[in-house]
Order: structure tokens, then sequence, then C-alpha cells
């Protein structure tokens, strides 16, 4: 390990009323990975996100984000820190795309020419063009909305950014293409990212690590190489599919005919 | 013109005024208690559901009687703070009526603003957390905004009813538009109730429009549209207000019932206050129950009232002494127990009688009650709306044990319209009512004396008793209005054609 982890869940859970929740979880995330979280609905996997900027407190357990207890922070200046991605984009509808932007920023009070350069330079960085600012969200598409969405999580110069199924809800192309543009923004400012979803040929394609839940636990936690690559039944069922596209798609490139397996 | 548009133009900028600050004045404390009370209401489920029903039970509440209730229960503070801290408080006009008004008021206010609140979505909410607001500017920057334009709807609501719920004002003492209405019924002035009705309508309108401005500004984010309705409804207040504030407050309070003789000599009075230099306000349209206590409170300085319903209303009396001893006695008591000092009496009465058309109680072969009580069985009761429910209605008919074959309530108007097309064989008059002599009625005469003596007399309030100025101003009056001079000053008001004001009739009055 080269250094100390920047997001650390110690032995934390969660109870809710219906029975579900988070039990006993431990995950340590190290700065500049990609850690994705997949499982089914239900399976906790928001729910441990949600811990790391205290949207929802452990009932047990630790958690640490740059080696402080979250538990001793303020709850809004901890998240002005962390930049945050919502299911279903979440965007203020009464505000125009570069005052959704330049929310962060405007709170943790910058001064108005330093917020309006920020939010000219995170147009550019989400390739949206300049003349979106003064448009309202509900005039947007839903992958330009998502792209402001990126904008505004990255405005405070976050070191973390958690996501929440962010591409959740948009078309298969708009997904893919939105999904490679990120990964490449966290490569270029050195983000470390942990994402939640359900998709785990997404997971597979964007995540340098990943992290099954079911029930509550976590049921394994590796790169997606070696999960791919794994005889523990549940998780070769949740592997199943990308792995059978994957090499359908590789019997397709290769020549093979169209025999089906 | 109409002499009648002359004299409601004549007061419209006074009626006016108060109607505009007692409905802004209502509808802003309405609105400062209302939002942060609906804020609470949409966070947490505990405050909600009592502050809605509260809210909900007190629209239920009749308005008028919203209004009435609150001057015994303004009066019982006063006196208690008067005795725990030596400071008094007025309980009678704008106090009261406003403290009504903005409980009225509450209620859309209320409830449109935790609607906008919790209309807000919870991804919105979340997001709000999540970019880091604190709960305050999570209220501030994001769900008051998107709740805006629904609450304004319930400001607009509030608003409407506010300024429509105070005409109901006058019966308490506050002047408002209302006062054109509360007149205009009782002296069938159908041009002042049209006038009322019309200003306030007005008012509504012009009000409802402005905020309707607001509201489309704030759901369309347009700025402009928000200040200029702001900036309008601002000016409009200020304008009314101004010379409300300048003027100084009025150094005379004068009280009058209900009907068109309290108007007259109210207006006597007033004249006669103004002549020697004092400025004057009059209270008109005040009910029998509060007038009294008001001016034991000193909430007014002086009005006429008549002594059989002091006699038996204010000091509970059942007997019927002859006037002389009643009146010595009812002076007595008053002064001893109140403070309040009975003037003298006008010089007329005003009885309740019973009534029968002249032509009717010949061919019948009666001429007083006594009489009247062996034909009753056969005979229709037309009364005020009042009479039967009063104790001189129980004194006679235990006196003479009258059994009518049906008992109607009319407003007077069309109590004497039942009386002339015989839907009504006897009414309920006043004896002082103009009415009488023109309609060639027959009072029947009360041998038994079932009916306490009514003499008119003036009041005037424990403070103003030892004020030698204002007792000297208004004793002139006394024995000086025998009584078919105030039935031909009333039927001058009360007539059904070519109508006088109370004020005309008043100056009538004085100018013998």
């Amino acid at each position: 390990m080269d250094s100390a982890p920047i997001i650390q869940l110690d032995r934390v859970s969660k109870r809710y009323g219906d029975g579900l929740g988070v039990n006993d979880v431990s995950l340590s995330v190290p700065e500049r990975a990609f850690v994705a979280v997949v499982g089914a609905s239900g399976s906790g996997k928001t729910t441990t996100l949600k811990f790391v900027n205290r949207l929802v407190e452990p009932d047990a357990g630790e958690v640490r984000v740059e080696g402080a207890l979250v538990g001793d922070a303020d709850p809004s200046e901890l998240r002005r820190r962390i930049g945050y991605v919502f299911q279903g984009i979440g965007l203020f509808p009464h505000m125009t795309v570069a005052e959704n932007i330049a929310i962060t920023p405007r709170l943790l009070g910058w001064p108005a020419a330093e917020v309006a350069a920020r939010t000219a330079e995170l147009l550019d960085l989400v390739a949206l063009p300049q003349a979106y600012g003064p448009r309202e969200p509900l005039q947007l598409s839903g992958g330009e909305r998502q792209r402001v969405g990126v904008a505004r999580a990255l405005a405070a110069r976050p070191r973390i950014v958690l996501m929440d199924e962010p591409f959740g809800a948009l078309d298969p192309l708009t997904r893919d293409a939105l999904g490679q543009a990120y990964r490449d923004l966290h490569d270029r400012l050195g983000l470390t990212t942990l994402m939640v979803t359900h998709d785990v040929q997404e997971a597979i394609l964007l995540a340098d690590r990943i992290v099954v839940m079911q029930a509550g636990r976590i049921l394994a936690d590796d790169t997606p190489r070696a999960l791919l690559a794994s005889a523990e039944p549940a998780v070769s069922a949740l592997m199943a599919a990308p792995r059978r596209q994957a090499e359908r798609v590789q019997a397709l490139l290769s020549g093979e005919g169209p025999a089906r397996g | 013109m109409d002499e009648r548009f002359v004299a409601a133009f004549a007061v419209l900028p006074d009626y006016l005024r108060s109607h505009i600050a007692l409905s802004a004045a209502a509808l802003a404390l309405g609105v400062v208690i209302s939002l942060p009370l609906a804020v609470l209401a949409a966070r947490s489920e505990k405050v909600r559901w009592p502050v809605l029903a509260g809210a909900s039970l007190i629209q239920t509440i009749p308005s008028l009687a919203l209004l009435a209730l609150f001057y015994p229960l303004l009066l019982a503070l006063s006196t208690l703070t008067r005795a725990a801290f030596g400071v008094s408080f007025p309980a009678l006009g704008f106090l009261p009526s406003v403290l009504a008004l903005t409980l009225y008021s509450m209620l859309p206010i209320l409830r449109n603003a935790v609607a906008g609140l919790r209309g807000v979505s919870e991804a919105v909410r979340e997001a709000a957390d999540g970019v880091g607001m604190t709960p305050r500017q999570r209220l501030y920057r994001v769900e008051a905004p998107l709740a805006a334009p629904v609450m304004m709807a319930g400001v607009r609501t509030a608003a409407v009813l506010t300024i429509g719920t105070a005409t109901l004002a006058t019966p308490v003492g506050q002047t408002s538009l209302g006062n054109y209405i509360f007149a205009g019924l009782q002296t069938e002035n159908w041009v002042f109730v049209l006038f009322g009705c019309a200003a306030a309508a007005g008012l509504a309108l012009v009000v409802d429009q402005l905020l309707a401005l607001i509201e489309t500004g704030l759901a369309r984010r347009q700025p402009r549209r928000i200040l200029l309705g702001a900036v309008a409804l601002l000016v409009g207040t200020a304008v009314a207000l101004a010379p409300l504030l300048a003027q100084p407050p009025p150094r005379y309070v004068i009280g009058a019932k209900n009907f068109g003789e309290q108007f007259i000599l109210a207006r006597l009075m007033g004249m006669r206050l103004e002549a020697r230099g004092g400025r004057v306000q009059e209270k008109d349209g005040l009910g029998s129950a509060v007038i009294f206590r008001a001016l034991a409170a000193g909430d007014l300085d002086a009005y006429v009232d008549y002594s059989g319903t002091l006699w038996s209303n204010v000091l509970g009396r059942t007997d019927s002494p002859p006037r002389e001893v009643l009146l010595a006695e009812l002076t007595r008591q008053l002064r001893g127990k109140y403070g309040v000092e009975v003037l003298g009496p006008l010089g007329f009465e005003n009885a309740y009688a019973l009534a029968m058309k002249a032509d009717r109680a010949a061919a019948l072969g009666v001429t007083d009650i006594a009489g009247l009580a062996a034909k009753t069985p056969d005979l229709t009761l037309g009364s005020d709306l009042e009479f039967l429910s009063r104790p001189e209605w129980k004194a006679l008919k235990t006196a003479y044990g009258l059994k009518f074959k049906a008992e109607r309530s009319y407003n007077p108007t069309f109590m004497y319209r039942a009386l002339r097309g015989g839907e009504a064989d006897v009414i309920s008059a006043f004896s002082s009512d103009g009415r009488i002599a023109a309609e060639g009625l027959k009072v029947l005469a009360d041998p038994r004396h079932a009916i306490p003596p009514y003499d008119a007399v003036i009041l005037v309030s424990p403070r103003r008793a030892k004020d030698a100025g204002f007792t000297a101003a208004l004793k002139p009056l006394v024995g000086s209005i025998p009584v078919e001079r105030m039935r031909q000053a009333n039927y001058m008001v009360d007539r059904e054609t070519d109508k006088a004001t109370p004020d005309a009739a008043a100056k009538w009055l004085a100018g013998k």
C-alpha cells in the first residue's frame, strides 16, 4: 500500500425499520482509486456511499475521510469538500446551469470573479458550450444535464467524488460516452471516485476495483479481472452476463460463425 | 347625482383608509406568524397536525362571531393587566378586529405554504444537502424559492378573504367599508349597501391582481414583476396610511347601536361637541351587548341607551316600577356599580309596543293588549329579529296570556310590509318609529305595565363624567326632543323614498 486510504469504513452498520440496511461493512479506498460498488436494490450500496459524506449516519462503526473521523466534522463543511453526483441528477430547477455549477464555491464564499472563471472552466471541462450557462436545466437533454451534475460535483476542486447511479437514467450510447469522459477526468484530475451502480458492465469498464454487496454485506472486493475469474457462486452469477457478452463479442470479432454458445 | 351617492363619496377616504389599515395589518401579521409555523409544520408531523387542525377550526367559527368574541376577551385581559401592571389597552375597535382577522387569514397561508414546502422533491432536497447546504441555506436557497408560487397563491386567498371579512369589523367599533353596509342595512339605504360592497370588492380585486403579479413573477423568476407588485402594494398602503398616522387620535368617541335613531342621535351629540371645538369620532353599528361595556371601560365617551333596556339587560331586573322611580334607581345604580353617569332623558321614549292597523283594531274592537289577548289565537304576530328572544316579550306573554296563531320574525322594513300585506296582524313596533304615524297604526296600550318604560337617556363614561366641558356640551339635549320630533326625524331616514342621511336628520333635529 503506497499511502493511507483516503476513505476508510471500519465495521460500519446501519439498521432500517424494514430489515434492510448495512451490516458490519469495512472498506478502504486508496487515493486516486476508482472503486465501483455493485449489487441488487436493497443490498446497501447507496447507504454505504452516503456514510462517507454523512447523508446517512451509521449506528455502529467508524468512517474516516482523509484520516479524520467524519463524525467530528461539520456535515455541511464535509460535504462541500466532497463532490457528489446524484441519482436522478438532482439539479436545482430554479437555478440556471451556471448557478447550479457555482453553488458549492458560493457556499464556500469564493469571490464572484473566481466563481465565474471556475464556472466557465467547468463547462469546458465537461464539454458543454459556454452558451449553456444562462439556460435552465429543463432546457437541456438528459446527458447534458448529467454533465452539469458532474461539473457541479467538481466545482470546488474536491479530491473525492461520490457517484450514486450517475448514468442510470441515460440511454446506452450517452451513458457509455459520459462514463468514459468521466473516467478521463478522474485520471486527469487525480480524483478518488466511489461509484454506486447496478450495472456490472459499467463497473467493469470504468473501475479499478469492484465491491460486490448483497443483503447489507460485502460479498467480494477485488479487481474486475479477479472477479471475472471468481469461483464464488454469487459473484460468478453476477459476472456471467458481462462475461458471456464479452465472449460473444470476442467470437464475432475473430470471425467465428453465427453459432450460439 | 343622488344625495346618497354624495354622502357615500364624502366618507369614502376615511372608510377606505381604515379598511386598508386593518386588512394590511391583519394580513401582514398573518404572514409573519404563518410562514415560520408552516416551515415547522412541513418538517414535523407532530407540529403539522395540530397547527392545520387548529387553523381549520378557527375557520369554522362564523367570522362575525370571531370578531365579537375578541371584544370580551380583550376587555377581560385589559382589566387583568390594569390590575396587575397598571396598563390597559382598548378592547374595542382596531385591536380586536386585527387579531380576529389575523387568525382568520392563517389557514390559507399555512395550508399552501405547507403544501408548497412538502411538494419540493426528495431528490432536490438531498441534492441541497449533498452540495453542502446547512438546513437554513436549504430552506432559503432551495425549498422557499421552489415553494414560493404555491405560498403566494395562499397569501392571495388570504388577502381576498381578509378584505371581505374586514367589513364585519364595524360592529366591534372599527371603521371599515362595512360601515356603509351596516348603516345601509339598518336605514334601508341600498345605495350605501351596494357602495360598501362594491368598494370592498374593488379593493380586493386590485390587491389580488397585484399579488398575482408577484406570484407569476415568482413562478417565472421575473424579478421585475415581483418588484412592480410589491412596490405598488407598499405605495398604496403607505398612501392610505399616511394621513392616518399624521392625524391625532379623535378626542371624543360617540357610540351608536345599529339603527337609524341611534345614528341620528350620535350625530346630534357629535355636532354639539364639534361646535365646542372638539374632534369627534363616531362608532356606528355596535351591538346592544357590546356598547354599554365599551362605555363603562372608557372605549366610548357617550351614547344614547333606553332606560328599560339598561334596567333588564345591565341590571338584570325583571320588575317594572313607574318611570320616575326606575330612572332614579337606574341613575344611582349605574353610577355606583360602573361609574357611568346618566346625564338625563332626552324627552322621548322608544319602547317596544304592539301595534296594529288602525282600521283592523277598530273592527276587532281592540284598544289595548288586554283586549287583544282574547283574539290572539286567530292572529299572527310579526316581530323584528330580536323581540321574540327578549325579556320584554316574555313579560308581555305572561302578563296578558298572549297565544298567537303564529309568530314570525322580519327585518324591520319587511315587518311593516307584512303588516300592510296582511301576513301579520300585530307587530312589535318601536314607539318612536316614524312609520307608526305615517302608516296610520294603532299602538296598543299596556295597562298592566308589563313593559318597562324606555326613556332615551344620554350615558357618559366614567372619565367624561368628570369633564365639565363635555357634559356642558351635551346637557342642553336633555329634555329637548319630544317623541313627535324624534318620529319625524326617524321617518326622514327610514322612509322608503326620498331618504335623508342621519346627518341631515340630525341637522333638522338641531335646527328647531
